[in-house]
């Protein structure tokens, strides 16, 4: 069983029930890449879409944003080409600022933990989409359509597809990928996020993991108890106690 | 008043004396970008102003560092000098009169020279009187261990011992238990501000000024989103304001939401209109330290001889949130998460290296980087110890990497020259010049 695996079971517990869009994608990269309206592939944008030429806004924090991706050796789990989408689609935002989720799952009998931080890379869709853009100082996703995109024929399909060949294209081991985008409410977007926070804490434990094997350590071991200043601690904590006793201790990190 | 408070005010009037007339200068002749340049000198003008009256007439007053809530201070109407900004300002940003007297002062004070310098000058600057003596101190710990022996030395000195001190303790993870901790302490320095000063917090007022300086924040990462654009709007200077100017006197003051609706207005038009500030952009780099107080005269050098341009930096990027001001708590939950998560430096130094990784490879990719330069800083030695990491990344996504290992404040232990050596030489072996 893959480190994600009962992740993937919850995104499908939280599709049930939910009134969604489905698309259903080729496959191959190929296929994917015919017959779309805007261009996809590195530099298709220049990196940026002005306030006055944005056409709707998705993730704004004052909104919500949650993002992650899931990926595991078991194909059978992910329906390759599949993109869900519960909520408006991009044609009907004009001019709104929508709450945003975008789940990746990806699958391949050859994924593993190695391959994390590449598809990490791949999730933020950079400068390989015409139209749109996903802003850089936002940790979570926070991104912006173009006016001229959508009138080209821009909208959540598209983005799928683009995520889809941006990933297979650059990660070879990939097999089948499916995705998932909420742009419904905060309520939706919340309880992905309750999901998202689960899948970052195993994101980070293989992230530590993969860097400690390549020789480096990310973190630092603070337990107290394999610190050799226990002691210590213990000591100035017996001293603390014994001034609060007497009434003599000072309020927090204030002296003087 | 007496000679020690005339001293302790004797560069900020030298500053005064040398800004005051760049503000008629900038009024009469603005000039392309004067509108954007006289904001900022205007503000050093109206701190330094505050901080002299303060001393002369005996107010009360209070020194704090750059991790501290400046939208506390500002809700309770309490005057406060920037400790840091002091240090770089009485040294002589930028290569002053007084950089090289001070360095010397400083060597003499027999403080470890692997010590981080900016702490040793700070010393010195304390020992030679050099700062106005508040009427309490809002201190740090964080982000390096340099920072936190600074912090108690320096109240060891006869002058400061009996100044009050408030120290946040910040703590090491960042999850909720740790947000709610450091929002305690955040409430803690308010009852001591009060303590100290006699001011108090009114809610209504931090939410007003929160607010507004969400408004800032929000439009400084429009800003930075802007600098995404090849060719990049700006040189160095306007980028590096974007901190000082939300993080100063007058957090919170419209004045200042202005200064940014007016940088990301003229960013955006010069991005429409294709009229960078330095036009004939070759070579895009990525600035991974603070600046040395010589910056400007490696980055004129950079974009002269170059053409290279630094489309970002770390002290611009940071993982800034706004802040939730529906109720108190949340208030005071995003000040600390503002204050020991986010901040330069602090976002990059205290860690964890993970922030390392995510930032390099982020800004490569959005800012389309053609290489890193990490200068190292001698002082940040926990950034140094994430170097390999750096180079490792770099590596992974193909992007060229130099670590310099120089002084920021320091021209003697790597000089200027030196630098630009080895740039050049770095641009040349990767063929980017």
């Amino acid at each position: 069983m893959s480190k994600y695996d009962e992740h993937i079971e919850n995104v499908d517990k939280y599709l049930r029930g939910r009134q969604v869009r489905e698309f259903n994608c080729p496959p191959s990269v190929d296929d994917l890449k015919k017959d779309l309206p805007v261009q996809v592939g590195p530099r298709s944008n220049p990196g940026i879409i002005l306030r006055s030429d944005m056409f709707a806004e998705l993730g704004n924090p004052a909104e919500g944003s949650s993002g992650f991706i899931v990926w595991t050796e078991d194909t059978s789990l992910v329906r390759d080409g599949r993109i869900t989408l519960i909520g408006p689609d991009i044609p009907d935002l004009e001019g709104a600022s929508v709450p945003f989720g975008q789940v990746l799952m990806i699958a391949g009998e050859k994924l593993d933990t190695e391959v994390q931080e590449r598809i990490e890379e791949y999730q933020h869709i950079s400068d390989y989409l015409e139209g749109y853009m996903v802003r850089s100082s936002s940790q979570s996703i926070w991104g912006r359509v173009s006016k001229d995109s959508v009138a080209k024929g821009f909208n959540m399909e598209i983005l799928g597809k683009a995520l889809m060949i941006n990933m297979k294209s650059n990660v070879p081991e990939i097999e089948a990928m499916e995705v998932v985008f909420v742009t419904s409410n905060k309520d939706d977007v919340k309880q992905l996020g309750e999901i998202a926070v689960e899948v970052d804490d195993v994101r980070k434990d293989i992230i530590k993991a993969v860097w400690k094997e390549r020789g480096y350590d990310l973190d630092c071991d603070l337990d107290c108890n394999s610190c050799e200043s226990k002691v210590t601690c213990d000591d100035i904590r017996d001293i603390i106690r014994a001034q609060k006793e007497k009434g003599t201790a000072e309020i927090g990190g204030s002296e003087g | 008043m007496d000679e020690k408070k005339e001293r302790s005010l004797s560069r900020i009037r030298e500053e005064l004396a040398m800004y005051e007339p760049v503000v008629e200068l900038l009024k009469l002749e603005p000039g392309e970008m004067g509108h954007l340049q006289l904001p900022i000198v205007e503000n050093i003008v109206e701190q330094h102003k505050g901080t002299i009256e303060c001393v002369e007439e005996g107010k009360t007053f209070l020194a704090s560092q750059f991790t501290n809530p400046v939208e506390i201070l500002t809700a309770m109407d309490v005057h406060w000098y920037f400790h840091i900004q002091q240090l770089f300002a009485a040294s002589g940003s930028g290569g002053g009169l007084h950089t090289d007297e001070d360095l010397e002062g400083a060597d003499k004070l027999n403080i470890p020279r692997d010590c981080c310098t900016l702490i040793r000058l700070g010393h010195y600057l304390q020992v030679a009187g050099l700062y106005p003596i508040p009427t309490a101190y809002l201190s740090i710990t964080e982000p390096c261990d340099s920072i936190a022996g600074w912090h108690a030395a320096f109240m060891h000195h006869p002058d400061w011992r009996n100044i009050p001190v408030f120290a946040p303790d910040p703590p090491y993870h960042t999850d909720e238990r740790a947000i709610d901790y450091y929002a305690r302490q955040m409430r803690e320095m308010v009852d001591f501000i009060t303590e100290h000063t006699g001011q108090t917090l009114d809610m209504d007022r931090l939410r007003e000024t929160v607010e507004e300086t969400n408004k800032g924040y929000a439009l400084w990462m429009e800003y930075n989103e802007i600098r995404r654009s090849s060719p990049t709007p700006h040189s160095y200077t306007l980028p590096l304001s974007c901190f000082f100017q939300i993080n100063t006197l007058g957090a919170g003051d419209p004045k200042k939401t202005l200064w940014y609706k007016d940088i990301v207005a003229d960013a955006e038009r010069r991005v429409k209109e294709n009229k960078p500030e330095f036009p004939n952009q070759k070579i895009r780099v990525f600035w991974y330290d603070i600046q040395p107080f010589y910056f400007g005269e490696i980055v004129s050098w950079l974009e002269q001889e170059w053409g290279g341009v630094i489309a970002m930096d770390m002290v611009s990027y940071c993982p800034y949130e706004l802040i939730d001001t529906s109720t108190e708590d949340s208030m005071f939950q995003g000040l600390a998460k503002r204050a020991f998560q986010h901040g330069p430096m602090v976002h990059q130094g205290r860690g964890l290296a993970e922030n390392v990784i995510y930032d390099i490879t982020r800004i490569v990719k959005d800012y389309k980087i053609d290489c890193v330069i990490f200068p190292g800083h001698m002082g940040h030695k926990d950034m140094a110890a994430s170097s390999s990491i750096m180079r490792e990344t770099c590596r992974e996504l193909g992007v060229p990497f130099l670590y310099i290992g120089l002084d920021v404040a320091d021209h003697r232990y790597t000089t200027a020259d030196e630098i630009k050596d080895r740039i050049s030489q770095f641009f040349t072996a990767m063929g980017l010049g």
